[in-house]
């Protein structure tokens, strides 16, 4: 396993910038943004979140890569965000199931009853 | 200190909380019962505003009692003439309600007379509080029993009437609060106490030594102005009286106009004219154009009623303009024709209202054209509500001829205004012209209330007053009280008068020494145009 | 005897207090009411009985003081009458300080004694008058609250006094025309005689409003040199006019003085706020005798006499107005009187009439001469009303001239004292009211022919129309349907005793018997008044002026007998030829239409427009904002869409929004 500060070498070797990583994160983040705005089946939306955390996550590691190398602060949340979105993709499609068995439906339309 | 004060701001509280311990029960004996107990305990409390009326210290007695140090307020009640006056007034309008209730209320009597405790205890407070924060607790606390009073006991539109009433109130309530922070900062910014931070007279010493910027000191005059021009009322913030009038029962409607629209000026009175003197008469232009509006307009409106309570209730905004009227005259006889007027206008109105009660309650209309001949069936009603309605229009040695006439005769020697500037225009309207015009209200006001009593009360008897009866003993009791008030003080006058004569001659003098402070000023303006300085000739002199 | 009459002398206050407790007591003791123990029957506590006993004795009480006054009165050399004057505060307000007090001097002699003298006699004839109405009591308890006030009235010290005195007799007599008040006549009458001297009254009291405003100063100096006067008193006024016509500008005086003029211009009857005395009628005929004839439609003209020397400050615009005020009054006073048919309504414009001639002889300077026909006319014209009340009581209610007839030999008495009546006011034969019309009328030639022409032919008038009344209602044969009763001994005991001054008080009077004349102690206060003709030059013109008049009025008889007595010529025809003046004298001249039109086209249609505003405008707006709130609400909910996708889409664009406008701000 190579350590933080090897993984900046190579990518600095690479030609790789903070800049690339952040570009890559910023259009996954855009792609989830969309698919969970556009997407009308609940599971995709679920998966577009999903999409959405890992961009995250991408920045935060190469944001502490490009900050402060020997610190792992970085990794560390992008281990927790890894944590809680399994927990909460859990709880999502659980919640979609248990939907889907008293609606028979997974259209996001079909849910708008929490209003005023 | 003087014990009797908490005593009589607390007493009604004290009923209140006994009274939904009594029993629920509505049959005829028990109703009498909890009559009874309720008339008792207001007697009590009118025995005891008027042993603080005739004590040695009637017109200073303070009670202290430190509350909130760290925010400076204070549990403070002390009395003036014009605080006693409407003590005693007040409780005296209690007693008389709690007559008028024998006849009219039947239903939940505990909750209501546990209300009605509540409400008299707070306009106590209002009247005796000597601290601002208190006030404006009491004068929010009324509003709570006031609502639950019209909305619960009231008629097919209570509900909208009461709601109505209690967002008007809180409208001007903003303001009251707005002006009571504004000073609380100029206090603090003064680095006066801060324990006493809300205390009446060091709030009004502040106020009015001059020290807070004019613009500031006109805005809070505002604020003060709008609060109490809702409660008192002024046209155009009257509109929620004649609803709640109308809807409110006879002794709601009776305290109502007797007492709570005096909450109005005494607050005008006291935090309005008498803080902001300055103020005061740099507005005075417009105040004095309000009152003529409130006379005359209302007064017209008053004219064309088709509801008995409503016309009585617009006649009360009339009335209410000879205060304002009299306000704005900012001199002794004016500052005393004001609070002579919220007791004359008190004791006529409640009267006025519980006549018209007496007949709602057997014809269930309020409708005018539906009543007539009624005098052939009544005759103690009918010479009950004729002699009120003679003191009402203001009939030499009745009760209201001395403050109305005090008041139009403090009004025209006043220099409070010569002119109406209207930024880009300038009237040449003074203030004697205002009430010139305003003496129309005489006319109007015999106009509306004789023509009510010839079309309820002359004539031929109308199908629904065929089986009209004449006035029930609690009724006849209440009515004849009120009776006797009006004439006896109407006759002598110096009786009331001489209650309130100093602590009113105080703030008249304040009032004409800042209208002279300000005529020197402009003399001296205009003098600084003089020849020496070799502008102008020919400028004319200030007082002319 | 003395000290009695000091007594009476020392203690005027007295005089209304004596009515006002007559009335309380008449009040409270009829309403209270108690169980007969024996019979267990309700009755009031006071039996009716003893209503006209307590008004009568308070009256009577009252003429005693009035009689210690006038011996009094001729103790003094006429040119210099003493007057006396007490004062108690009533009301004290910062520097005003208003009183009420008594007044003795000789214009309040004068009226003292009419008022109690004339009332007493009408309380006598009321007591046979209403003995079957149901209201007896009650009647005699408002005469004496009309009693209390015009006492007041005439000792008022002071003129705020006077005008809250002024509106209780206003109040009483409103009492009084409403006595029937389950008639609706009666009702709107009432209202009426109120509202309309209400109007008088606002004038009257921004009047008194102008007087304090512009010399408040100057009498609470002046009544610092006499402390026992009061503010606005009576017998500073000569010396207040003095003070104001050095002060004020011509028109400001003028103004002044016809804004108090307003006051008598309502309560006297004048054009155009008249409307209301001949609809007061519909009062019992003792109350039109009383107060609409002889008492309060007087107190005008005594208003005027104690205000004299502020009106005599301003002679281009306010006597002018005032004369011909009077003029105008006379004289359609008089030709409506022609062609009413309503034996009272024609008697009321006749007194609407009169009381012109007094207002114009105030106008004209003639204080004395005014004050004389008052007096002369207070007398005759009670008298002739109380007859017009027995021909009604005998006639079962009908008031019509035209249902009567030939009621002279049914009675008797009523129709003798009728009879004397009309002849004095017609001012024929050296009766009272040629002595004091003619004074008038000698005035109006020295100061101004053209009223002088004017007031003699209204006096012709005056004549021919009184004596029309006397013919229809006595001579002829009877048209009516009722049966007609004998005269009651209870009502034509006031008659005889009127008919004495009546007939006689003029000349008694007049400076021509040996007695001192009446005007030389009215005139007492008036060194500056334009008045005090010399008395040679009066009686020179006397003989003259009486002379014409007695012609003209007999011209006026012998006309109105032509046509009512021997009916030489047709009314018929006449009225044809006069066609225009005979409607406008039908109509009353439009007056009445006149007012309903500006009170209903005007103040109520303004009204109705003011209610409309408060309701739909100012409420309107107030519950806009209610309703505009909810609106507002419901529209906020509406972005609670309840949609995830729409929040999500919210929140991100709202992100980069926010954030370009930090970066459009902050950094570009």
């Amino acid at each position: 396993m190579m350590m933080s500060a090897e993984v900046a070498e190579v990518a600095a070797v690479a030609g790789l910038t903070v800049h690339h990583y952040l570009g890559v994160a910023t259009i996954l983040f855009g792609l989830g943004f969309a698919g969970v705005v556009s997407s009308r089946h609940l599971i995709r939306t679920l998966m577009c979140v999903e999409l959405m955390l890992n961009a995250v996550n991408l920045v935060f590691v190469a944001i502490n890569n490009h900050v402060n190398p020997s610190d792992l602060s970085g990794q560390v949340f992008a281990i927790f965000i890894l944590t809680i979105s399994a927990a909460e993709a859990a709880v999502g499609l659980a919640i979609v199931l248990a939907l889907f068995k008293n609606t028979a439906s997974v259209d996001v339309e079909d849910f708008s009853r929490l209003k005023w | 200190m003087n014990n009797l004060l908490p005593l009589i701001v607390g007493f009604p509280f004290l009923v209140a909380g006994v009274f939904p311990f009594l029993s629920k029960a509505e049959d005829a004996s028990t109703q009498k019962g909890l009559h009874r107990i309720a008339l008792g305990a207001s007697l009590v409390l009118l025995v005891f505003t008027v042993v603080l009326a005739f004590s040695p210290e009637a017109q200073t007695a303070t009670f202290n009692l430190s509350w909130l140090p760290a925010l400076g307020i204070n549990f403070s009640l002390g009395t003036d003439g014009i605080s006693t006056t409407l003590a005693v007034l007040t409780s005296l309008l209690m007693v008389l309600a709690t007559g008028a209730s024998f006849s009219t209320i039947e239903k939940r009597l505990p909750l209501y007379y546990s209300l009605l405790f509540v409400l008299i205890g707070s306009v106590l407070g209002v009247f005796l509080s000597r601290d601002l924060f208190l006030f404006f607790l009491f004068f929010e606390l009324e509003l709570i029993p006031m609502y639950l009073l019209i909305s619960t006991w009231g008629g097919p539109r209570r509900e909208y009437a009461a709601m109505k009433f209690v967002l008007y109130t809180l409208f001007g309530s903003v303001f009251l609060l707005a002006s009571i922070i504004g000073l609380a900062y100029f206090s603090q910014s003064y680095h006066l106490p801060t324990e006493t931070l809300f205390s009446f007279t060091q709030l009004g010493a502040l106020a009015q030594s001059g020290y807070i910027p004019p613009v500031f000191q006109l805005l809070l005059f505002v604020g003060f102005f709008i609060a109490f021009a809702v409660k008192l009322p002024i046209v155009p913030l009257h509109t929620w009286l004649p609803d709640a009038h109308v809807e409110a029962p006879t002794p709601i409607s009776m305290l109502l106009a007797g007492i709570l629209l005096k909450m109005g000026a005494y607050g005008l009175l006291r935090f309005g004219f008498d803080w902001f003197p300055v103020a005061a008469q740099a507005l005075a232009p417009y105040i004095g154009v309000l009152a003529f509006i409130n006379i005359v307009y209302t007064g017209s409106i008053a004219l064309v009623q088709t509801d008995m309570k409503k016309l009585i209730a617009y006649s009360s905004v009339s009335h209410m303009g000879f205060i304002l009227l009299a306000l704005v005259a900012m001199n002794q006889v004016g500052t005393m024709a004001a609070v002579f007027i919220m007791v004359s206008h008190g004791l006529v109105s409640a009267a006025l209202f519980l006549g018209v009660g007496t007949l709602y309650r057997q014809t269930h209309s309020r409708d005018i054209a539906l009543h007539g001949g009624v005098a052939q069936k009544a005759p103690f009603i009918f010479y009950t509500f004729l002699l009120m309605s003679l003191a009402s229009l203001g009939l030499p040695l009745l009760i209201s001829f001395a403050g109305e006439t005090l008041a139009l005769y403090g009004a025209f020697i006043s220099q409070s205004f010569r002119a109406i500037p209207l930024g880009f225009v300038t009237l040449p309207i003074n203030i004697q012209w205002i009430t010139g015009l305003s003496t129309l209200g005489i006319v109007l006001g015999a106009a509306y209330s004789l023509w009510l009593v010839k079309r309820i009360f002359f004539g031929s008897v109308s199908d629904a007053c065929q089986k009209i009866e004449d006035a029930k003993l609690n009724e006849v009791w209440v009515l004849g009280t009120l009776a006797v008030l009006v004439i006896v003080l109407g006759f002598k006058p110096q009786l009331l008068t001489s209650q309130f004569e100093s602590s009113t001659q105080a703030i008249g003098k304040r009032f004409e020494q800042v209208l002279v402070q300000r005529d020197q000023a402009l003399l001296q303006q205009l003098q600084g145009y003089n020849p020496q300085n070799g502008v102008s000739q020919n400028l004319p002199m200030a007082g002319e | 005897m003395n000290w009695f009459s000091d007594f009476f002398l020392n203690n005027l206050w007295l005089v209304p207090l004596y009515p006002l407790l007559a009335f309380l007591a008449i009040s409270i003791g009829r309403a209270i009411q108690v169980t007969c123990p024996k019979t267990g029957e309700k009755t009031a506590l006071l039996p009716q009985i003893f209503a006209p006993i307590l008004t009568m004795t308070a009256t009577g009480l009252g003429l005693l003081h009035a009689i210690s006054a006038i011996q009094w009165l001729f103790a003094q050399p006429h040119e210099a009458v003493q007057a006396v004057e007490r004062n108690w505060t009533w009301l004290s307000a910062g520097n005003l300080e208003l009183k009420i007090g008594t007044l003795l001097d000789a214009n309040s002699v004068l009226m003292l004694t009419v008022v109690t003298f004339v009332s007493l006699l009408i309380q006598y004839y009321t007591h046979g008058y209403m003995c079957h109405d149901k209201g007896y009591a009650k009647f005699f308890g408002y005469l004496a609250l009309f009693n209390f006030s015009m006492l007041g009235l005439v000792l008022a010290t002071n003129l705020p006094q006077m005008y809250m005195f002024w509106e209780l007799v206003g109040v009483s007599s409103y009492l009084l025309i409403g006595f029937w008040f389950h008639k609706p006549a009666a009702a709107a009458a009432s209202l009426k005689a109120f509202l309309v001297n209400r109007v008088g009254d606002f004038g009257f009291l921004i009047g008194i409003l102008f007087l304090l405003f512009f010399s408040l100063n100057w009498w609470q100096g002046y009544v610092g040199l006499h402390p026992e006067q009061a503010l606005l008193s009576f017998q500073g006024f000569e010396s207040l006019a003095g003070f104001l016509s050095q002060t004020l500008p011509a028109w400001l005086l003028g103004t002044i003085a016809i804004l108090i003029f307003a006051g008598p211009m309502a309560k006297s009857a004048q054009f155009p706020l008249h409307t209301w005395l001949p609809d007061a009628m519909e009062g019992p005929t003792p109350i039109s005798a009383l107060i609409h004839a002889a008492t309060m439609v007087a107190a005008g003209v005594y208003l005027i006499a104690r205000v004299f020397p502020i009106i005599s400050i301003s002679p281009d615009m306010a006597m002018p107005f005032i004369t011909w005020t009077g003029v105008i009054t006379a004289v359609v006073g008089a030709i409506i009187a022609v062609s009413q048919t309503d034996i009272k309504k024609a008697l009321a414009y006749s007194t609407m009439s009169q009381l012109g001639f007094m207002v114009a002889a105030m106008g004209l300077g003639a204080y004395t001469a005014g004050l004389f026909h008052l007096f002369t006319h207070a007398f005759f014209k009670a008298m002739l009303f109380l007859c017009s009340g027995s021909v009604i009581h005998a006639c079962e209610d009908e008031q019509d001239m035209r249902q009567m007839g030939g009621l002279f030999k049914k009675l008797p008495i009523t129709g003798l004292t009728y009879l004397i009546g009309t002849i004095a006011i017609s001012g024929l034969f050296w009766t009272s009211g040629f002595w004091s019309k003619d004074e008038i009328l000698a005035a109006a030639l020295h100061e101004n022919t053209a009223v002088y022409a004017i007031l003699t032919a209204t006096a012709g008038l005056t004549a021919f129309y009184m004596f029309r009344t006397f013919f229809m209602t006595f001579m002829g044969d009877y048209r009516g349907k009722a049966h007609v009763h004998h005269e009651d001994k209870v009502m034509t005991l006031p008659l005889q005793i009127l008919a004495v001054p009546s007939i006689f008080i003029g000349l008694v009077l007049s400076g021509f018997v040996g007695l001192p004349a009446f005007g030389d102690y009215i005139t007492y206060s008036l060194q500056n008044a334009p008045e005090h003709h010399p008395h040679s030059l009066l009686d020179a013109m006397f003989n003259q002026v009486g002379n014409i008049s007695q012609l003209v009025a007999l011209v006026g008889v012998a006309l109105s007998s032509a046509f009512y007595y021997f009916k030489v010529f047709k009314t018929d025809g006449v009225k044809k030829v006069l066609a225009p003046i005979y409607n406008l004298s039908q109509n009353k001249f439009y007056m009445d239409d006149i007012y309903d039109g500006i009170v209903e086209g005007g103040v109520l249609l303004q009204s109705q427009l003011n209610a409309g505003f408060d309701k739909y405008v100012i409420d309107g707006l107030v519950n806009l904002v209610g309703t505009v709130t909810l609106l507002l609400g419901k529209l906020v909910t509406r972005l609670n869409s309840g949609r995830l996708q729409t929040y999500v889409a919210t929140i991100g664009f709202g992100v980069v929004g926010v954030w370009l406008l930090y970066q459009w701000m902050f950094k570009g």
